[in-house]
């Protein structure tokens, strides 16, 4: 069941903190040591979600049957 | 009871009831359905009534017609519209060969569009183009619907497109007619199998164009409304710029080709892997200003702790740029351990920073601008200024003792 396939559920979820992340940095209300922290988090987000991206692959499914 | 041989042959001793009759008839005229097209005639809607009746006629002959509204949707017929009917002929009670009606098609394009703009106009007072009912397509779908002809090209372009753009979805592909006698009946299947089977993330329905006349399933209530009932959101490329239909209308996006659909439908893989490495770049460059920030902020207050942590700074600051020339290389490994000692740091400087000092009940005591640290820098009867947390203080020293 392609829905059930937990690293692309992962995506969404792991881009969107991505994206927040870099907002909270951007905004400049944290202290160097939180954004930093936060830094090295979400670089090592990005690169696994690089990493997803490379490996995603579609398939296509034909409702044969249709009821 | 089915067979006219059996009855005549057989018991040929008994007569029929009239009901037997036509009930052997209707047996044999109604197993298949027809086609047929004809100019209205003799229309019959009686207010009220669930039904109506009308005829439908060439130069020589004439049908009659009966439609319940329970079987299919009312279509206001003009005298002298021309049509197809698709129905079943029935032997009715009162002994009328009727064709009883199961779809209407309207054949002149004229009709065709006065059909499609009254259509319309109900529909749009109605609100169901409006657009606070628009749902959103997800950024990422996992899986895509689509609902399109087997083997048609509108199927190849929107499969090839996802493909090509965006591997991270699946396509759920339900073939379905999309012109002709069985379109309307297959499209409503089709999406209420996705909303009721497979809640899919996004549905796909798309044909790429046609005349009125093909498109016409499209402009029928039925589809409209299954459309807007759907809990899926969906993208339709079925009409173009010349004519949308109101599938299209009703659809939360709607798109001029399959292509641009399937577009919409899902991102682009590499612009998103651009966009990741836009936010590397950005987070490592604003991350690197805010060290200088610090440094510039409390580097004045803490010479003798900045030698002994600036050589760390400069670790981190130069491993920032590396990141940051590298691109899209990963090097987060580079940095990783640095932070507590980072934490410890900034603490310790917040700690010396003077105004902690003089909260703690210290005060600092000052010469002609400079700072007095030794006993040895003082003298009798010299002006010194004294800073304390909140407020400073001028005195003349008195006596010094070593």
């Amino acid at each position: 069941m392609p829905a059930e396939d937990p690293k692309k559920k992962d995506f969404e979820t792991v881009y969107k903190e991505i994206e927040s992340a870099v907002r909270d940095i951007e905004e400049g209300k944290l202290s160097l040591s939180e954004s930093m922290a936060l830094y090295e988090e979400t670089m090592k987000k990005i690169q696994s979600s690089k990493k997803m991206l490379r490996k995603m692959e579609s398939r296509i499914e034909e409702i044969s049957n249709p009821s | 009871m089915n067979d006219l041989n059996e009855l005549t042959t057989k018991e040929n001793n008994r007569a029929l009831s009239v009901s037997e009759f036509n009930a052997l008839i209707n047996g044999l005229v109604s197993a298949a359905p027809v086609l047929v097209e004809g100019e209205v005639s003799n229309y019959r809607d009686i207010p009220g009534r669930n039904f109506c009746y009308f005829d439908i006629k060439d130069k020589n002959s004439v049908a009659k017609c009966f439609q319940g509204f329970w079987q299919s949707s009312k279509v206001d017929l003009e005298n002298g519209a021309l049509i197809k009917v698709f129905g079943y002929p029935t032997l009715q009670r009162n002994g009328s060969l009727v064709i009883d009606v199961r779809e209407i098609f309207i054949v002149g394009e004229g009709e065709l569009m006065r059909k499609y703009l009254e259509m319309k106009e109900k529909l749009k007072k109605e609100g169901l183009f409006d657009e606070q009912y628009k749902k959103e397509l997800p950024q990422f779908p996992q899986n895509v619907g689509l609902i399109a002809g087997k083997n048609s090209s509108a199927y190849h372009d929107v499969t090839a497109e996802i493909k090509e753009r965006w591997q991270g979805a699946d396509i759920i592909f339900h073939p379905s007619k999309v012109q002709g006698i069985y379109a309307k009946s297959e499209i409503m299947r089709a999406i209420q199998y996705f909303n009721k089977k497979k809640p899919v993330d996004a549905l796909i329905i798309a044909r790429g164009g046609g005349s009125l006349e093909d498109l016409q399933a499209f402009d029928s209530e039925e589809i409209v409304r299954e459309i807007f009932a759907s809990r899926i959101p969906i993208v339709s490329a079925i009409g173009h710029e010349d004519h949308w239909t109101l599938s299209d209308l009703v659809a939360d996006v709607r798109a001029k080709t399959p292509t641009k659909a399937a577009q919409l439908a899902v991102p682009k893989k590499q612009d998103i892997s651009e966009r990741l490495d836009y936010y590397m770049r950005q987070m490592g460059m604003i991350t690197k200003h805010k060290i200088d920030d610090v440094q510039n902020e409390l580097g004045y207050f803490a010479h003798a702790s900045k030698m002994k942590q600036q050589s760390k700074i400069n670790e981190i600051k130069a491993n920032i740029d590396k990141i940051l020339e590298a691109g899209r290389r990963s090097v987060c490994s580079v940095i990783e351990g640095s932070f507590n000692e980072m934490d410890i740091f900034e603490r310790s400087l917040k700690l010396i920073h003077p105004q902690n000092v003089l909260e703690r009940g210290f005060a600092i005591v000052e010469k002609k601008q400079k700072r007095v640290t030794s006993i040895k820098d003082i003298d009798c009867n010299d002006l010194v200024i004294t800073t304390l947390q909140d407020g400073y203080f001028e005195g003349t020293i008195n006596r010094k003792f070593k």
